[in-house]
């Protein structure tokens, strides 16, 4: 059965303790730290997903002043239903688990880097050292176990829930009732990672995406490039008319002299 | 700035892909539809097409981040077929390289005429399904709004086209020139000046035709693509703008001049020596910028993607 991890961002405290389990349990070293200089995001820290990062705390500060609060956002692979990476990969090195993981084989992959050009949420990195892809597992060795993610079993405030994408969807579509937003719902057909939140993800930086599923999303943009192509076609030939006419005209105007 | 995933070898793939698909399809045309004379563009076409997508091929393997530590993992691209796109575009490009190899051999054993049109009628949808190719592929990206764009494979065709067709004129006095034992029928073309020139004042029409299409295309991409701003100010702006003069305007306007040229030429009473140098040289001039272009296309577009966030 597909597992699901809804996160509740109205729980979270910003503590980064999925952020340290992540990295002692995939054994991901530490990066150097940078001095964030977007200063919305100054206490961000690692800025981004790397090899070494399958997963980092976005502090995002909001509003100013007296009504200044403080956004915490956990980032990692979404797990798509449908992953865009696993669609784009011509090789089937990455795949997509029944349990709900999308994960990678080394051995089939050639390194084209098309997952990383067409992940939606930007998550999909290479390591130059190894040559190899590397994402959040959603610890789908873990899992085989019946354990929690190390993310999950480390949050203190239960922000991270590990269930079943039917119950995890079904808390989503009660959370919407009640006017709260979420995301992983709709966006690219569903992802397995459901976040609930008070102010929209498209605020928090995530990317704004349709419910459109890779193969429809396909489907959409090949209609419109045959159309342009009719469209272009068609003004190609009527111009090619009209110069022929002129020519015609001229010669005959000419010859008419 | 973001890593780039997709350099300038990929670049380069794009550029020598599309042209490939472009020379073929130049190459085709102009045996089914022209008449004899068009026998050695027709040609030249088609053997440019053959070393241009190997070219592209070699380009692509080279780029592949596991290639050096696993040299027989290309062959998995085959693997996701049709699901993948790009295992789409690998059988594709497969099956247009040896549909170009096998043109080429019956055109330089002087084959059987009606196989060799049949061959390139299967080439013509193949190459340009490749030149679009290069471009559905970036489309499909959904990570990379810049590239999501019905504009984009059309522009990759249409580039491709004018670059393969320049590139197939740029190469009949090379040939010509460098192998007239093997290529006798280049050379007697090129011998033959007013021949080649002739055909020079032909084709500026339709390099004159694709280039404005093409304008038409960037415009309209750059107009509706997200962040295509980013192109005219961002920190590729020198060579968007490099590719806009240098590889459009500048040969749409010696296309307009040899355009003179050629109708001086055709007054028999005008000296039509000098004429047909200048129409020579600035053509071969054009070209090498039509290329030049055709490449700095792919780059900034490729680039751009990347990092327009």
């Amino acid at each position: 059965m597909p597992k699901a991890v809804l996160v509740d961002l109205r729980r979270c405290i910003g503590c980064r303790a999925c952020q340290v389990a992540c990295k002692r349990w995939n054994d991901r070293e530490a990066t150097a730290t940078q001095l964030n200089t977007d200063p919305d995001l100054e206490w961000t820290n690692p800025r981004e997903l790397s090899p070494q990062t399958y997963t980092y705390m976005r502090f995002v500060k909001l509003g100013t002043g007296e009504s200044l609060r403080w956004s915490f956002v956990k980032v990692q692979c979404n797990h798509c239903i449908d992953p865009g990476c696993v669609n784009a990969c011509p090789t089937t090195a990455l795949i997509k688990n029944e349990d709900g993981s999308v994960t990678y084989r080394k051995e089939l992959c050639i390194g084209c880097g098309y997952c990383i050009n067409a992940c939606p949420f930007g998550v999909p990195t290479f390591d130059e050292e190894n040559r190899i892809i590397e994402k959040c597992t959603f610890c789908s060795e873990r899992l085989k176990e019946g354990l929690e993610p190390a993310c999950v079993q480390a949050c203190p405030t239960d922000t991270l829930r590990l269930m079943s994408l039917e119950e995890a969807r079904a808390i989503a579509v009660q959370a919407e009732a009640k006017g709260l937003h979420t995301y992983g719902l709709h966006e690219v057909g569903g992802t397995s990672w459901i976040y609930i939140s008070e102010v929209p993800l498209t605020e928090l930086g995530f990317p704004e995406h349709t419910a459109k599923t890779p193969a429809g999303y396909q489907a959409d943009l090949l209609a419109k490039v045959v159309g342009t192509g009719v469209f272009v076609g068609a003004a190609i030939v009527a111009g090619v008319k009209l110069y022929a006419q002129r020519r015609e005209a001229v010669a005959r105007a000419e010859g008419g002299e | 700035m973001e890593q780039l995933t997709w350099g300038i070898l990929l670049a380069a793939y794009l550029f020598v892909g599309g042209m490939a698909g472009g020379a073929f399809i130049v190459g085709a045309l102009a045996d089914i539809l022209g008449k004899d004379k068009w026998k050695v563009l027709s040609k030249s076409g088609i053997y440019v097409s053959l070393p241009c997508i190997i070219f592209g091929l070699v380009f692509l393997i080279l780029d592949l981040g596991r290639f050096e530590v696993a040299p027989l993992s290309p062959l998995n691209a085959y693997i996701n077929f049709p699901a993948s796109i790009m295992s789409v575009g690998t059988w594709i490009i497969t099956a247009f390289t040896a549909v170009s190899l096998v043109t080429a051999i019956l055109y330089f054993f002087e084959g059987h005429a009606i196989i060799r049109k049949l061959f390139e009628v299967v080439g013509f949808v193949l190459g340009g399904s490749t030149a679009a190719y290069t471009g559905v592929l970036l489309s499909f990206a959904r990570g990379r709004p810049f590239w999501v764009s019905p504009y984009l494979p059309w522009l990759f065709i249409i580039s491709g086209t004018l670059t393969g067709l320049a590139m197939a004129l740029f190469l009949i006095p090379i040939i010509a020139v460098f192998m007239p034992r093997f290529f006798e029928d280049f050379k007697n073309l090129f011998d033959k000046r007013t021949e080649y020139v002739s055909m020079l004042g032909e084709t500026d029409k339709y390099l004159t035709i694709l280039g404005i299409i093409e304008i038409c295309l960037i415009v309209l991409f750059i107009g509706t693509a997200p962040g295509g701003s980013f192109l005219m100010t961002g920190p590729l702006s020198l060579w968007f703008y490099a590719y806009l003069i240098l590889g459009l305007i500048a040969p749409l306007g010696i296309g307009y001049y040899i355009a003179k040229l050629d109708s001086a030429r055709a007054h028999e009473n005008l000296k039509t020596e000098g004429i047909s140098s200048s129409m020579v040289l600035s053509s071969l001039g054009s070209f090498v910028l039509i290329l030049i272009g055709g490449f700095l296309l792919r780059y900034v577009v490729l680039v751009a993607g990347q990092i327009i966030i």
